[in-house]
């Protein structure tokens, strides 16, 4: 039984959003694929992601630029999973790679496989794991969470296992008011305990103070539901529109005393996450690098994105740079227009543009030239500058001044860096205008660019006023 | 660089031990907002308030004098009960008791040169230390 009983084939990034260290790195496993049906786990593997894709937050490029999905490959030389008789199961054996069995500690759903194998495989693997996900070739309902969780791929299979990452990589709680089942139960009438860790439950009902009290409208009723009776789950239909955020009483498991933020959730009912959860869902995965997708464009992509009728008076500020050593003195453009008119694809939204030129600067290298940029720009939203579906980032590579394009644009949490790696911006050259969108306005701040010695500069800019909640 | 370290626990019951401590090359995940995992070089004063208050396990990572010098909160390691499927469109979670509960946790704190021990916690109405364990000695540790 195990390792015996199967080949581990390698490992596939079927979701490659940079480098592995710097990802949140989600690793998919077959289990009880026999080589014959690897083509059926491929087309398993790239479901999950579709699937999972379609949920939000992980609909969002800023989500998705932050996650690696990777597939690993096992052959099983049986089929699926034991399943055994003292659970009602059909008795069956099959010889599979991580031993994956139903009727875990007599439960005839409770699915799980050997961690330690899993273990092995993963630091073999992939060991920059975050979150594992054994997915076992079997129809039967069944799974198990955990950093290590087991699924099979029964119906509805993938949103089940987001319900479990929630838990497992999201710290996220249960939001139904149940234990075992409604309407009754003992011990689970009403709530006696401290303030649970989890972001997404809370006793406290306080507009201002309420764990996620950034969420909630000054006309939301808060609580937003009672339970009338705390001896049974509240059967009342939800009192506010779909969506609303508030505090809605049964959650964690108890009919009365715990609040939940919104009436449907995957952590209630596998309904989409509600607006908490996918902030902490995005908080979570904040500190991993994000690469932007960038798009080559023409100079009158204002024209064509944000202005129409070609009115758009653009305003500059130009800060010098002065690097120690060179003559002449160089300048970080920053440029704003305004916000985008309605009935253009950029409509209700401000394009910022960027460029480093130091065209008036000589001096010696590698010092005299300009190797990052970076500042808090905050959520950049995507746009279809080009036609090809939507990017983060637009390079005015023709029509415009400069010629050097930067070789990677990155975001760790609100902080933007762009690269123009070695030499960089020579003395004598000019960056290409960089254009980037935000949903938020503009505002004074600074930005910091380290030259090819390795001094950091510190300078004026404009940049949006994103929400810091 | 090399910036986790990533610990190993086995358990059985209400049983723990660590059975690995392995450094890793990757990026931690932030804990939630109101459950922050921190370490020193943090805003001082947030190491010693947060996380006693809240209900739920943790792991604090110390120093040689027994000072916690970092915490994270970990979603529920040790399961006695399993959340299930259940059959209602409505609910569609249960939750069972499983016979006689093992399995295997992992936990990804930042790899700090002047850790020596990990501790689990588990708060209820009180804090209670489950365990405390020498890094470095991964087979060593054993439950207190
Ligand atoms: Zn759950």
């Amino acid at each position: 039984m195990g390792t015996g009983d199967g080949t581990v084939l390698g490992t596939t990034l079927i979701h490659d959003s940079g480098p592995t260290a710097s990802r949140w790195n989600l690793v998919l496993l077959s289990e009880g694929y026999r080589s014959s049906e690897m083509a059926q786990w491929h087309t398993d593997a790239q479901f999950f992601v579709s699937q999972l894709f379609s949920i939000p937050p992980f609909t969002e490029a800023a989500v998705q630029g932050r996650i690696n999905i990777h597939r690993v490959d096992v052959t099983s030389t049986g089929s699926g999973a034991d399943d055994p008789a003292s659970c009602g199961g059909t008795g069956a054996t099959p010889k599979t790679y991580f031993d994956a069995t139903y009727c875990t500690g007599g439960l005839a759903r409770l699915l799980t496989a050997d961690t330690s194998i899993v273990q092995g495989v993963l630091t073999a693997q992939v060991p920059a794991w975050h979150q594992a996900l054994v997915v076992v070739n079997s129809a039967k309902y069944g799974g198990s969470g955990g950093t290590v969780a087991v699924t099979s791929t029964s119906a509805d299979w993938v949103t089940v296992a987001a319900h479990e990452l929630g838990h497992s990589a999201f710290g996220l709680a249960d939001e139904y008011e149940s234990w075992v089942s409604c309407p009754s139960e003992t011990g689970h009438d009403s709530y006696t305990g401290t303030e649970p860790t989890a972001p997404n439950i809370t006793l406290d009902t306080g507009r201002t103070t309420i764990k996620w009290a950034a969420l909630v409208r000054a006309t939301t009723a808060m609580p937003t539901s009672r339970n009338a009776d705390c001896a049974v789950c509240d059967p009342q239909a939800n009192p506010v529109a779909a969506g609303t955020i508030g505090a809605f009483e049964g959650a964690g498991y108890y009919h009365c005393g715990l609040y939940r933020p919104a009436f449907n959730c995957m952590m209630r009912n596998l309904t989409p996450f509600c607006a908490v959860c996918q902030g902490v869902i995005r908080r979570t995965l904040q500190p991993f690098e994000r690469t932007l997708r960038a798009v080559d464009v023409t100079s009158t992509i204002i024209e064509c994105v944000f202005d129409p009728s070609g009115t758009a008076v653009p305003e500059d500020i130009a800060p010098a740079i002065r690097i120690a050593g060179a003559t002449g003195s160089g300048s970080l453009q920053s440029r704003l227009y305004p916000r985008g008119i309605a009935g253009s694809a950029g409509a209700g939204k401000y394009p910022y543009e960027y460029r480093v030129d130091m065209t008036p600067v000589s001096g010696p290298l590698p010092a005299s030239a300009v190797r990052t940029l970076s500042l808090d720009f905050g959520p950049v939203s995507r746009v279809d500058y080009d036609g090809t579906g939507g990017a983060d980032l637009f390079v005015t590579a023709q029509g415009g001044p400069g010629t050097i394009r930067p070789v990677s644009v990155t975001q760790r949490g609100n902080r933007l860096t762009i690269d123009f790696g070695t030499p960089g911006v020579a003395a004598g050259n000019s960056g290409l205008l960089l254009g980037l969108t935000s949903d938020h306005p503009p505002r004074d701040t600074t930005a910091r660019i380290t030259d090819g010695a390795g001094n950091t500069h510190t300078l004026a800019t404009r940049a949006p006023a994103f929400p810091t909640a | 660089m090399s910036g986790a370290i990533r610990l190993t626990f086995e358990y059985r019951g209400r049983h723990i031990e660590l059975v690995g401590s392995e450094p890793v090359d990757l990026v931690i995940p932030d804990a939630p907002a109101g459950q922050q995992g921190f370490s020193v070089g943090l805003p001082q004063g947030r190491a010693d308030a947060q996380p006693d208050v809240s209900v739920g396990y943790r792991v604090d990572v110390l120093n040689a004098r027994g000072k916690r010098i970092h915490s994270r909160p970990l979603d529920d390691p040790i399961r006695a009960e399993a959340e299930v499927r259940s059959t209602d469109p409505d609910r569609p979670f249960t939750h069972e008791p499983i016979n006689q509960p093992k399995g295997r946790f992992f936990v990804l704190v930042p790899a700090l040169a002047e850790a020596k021990e990990v501790a689990v916690l588990r708060t209820t109405v009180r804090t209670q230390t489950v365990g405390r364990y020498q890094l470095g000695h991964g087979t060593e540790g054993g439950g207190s």
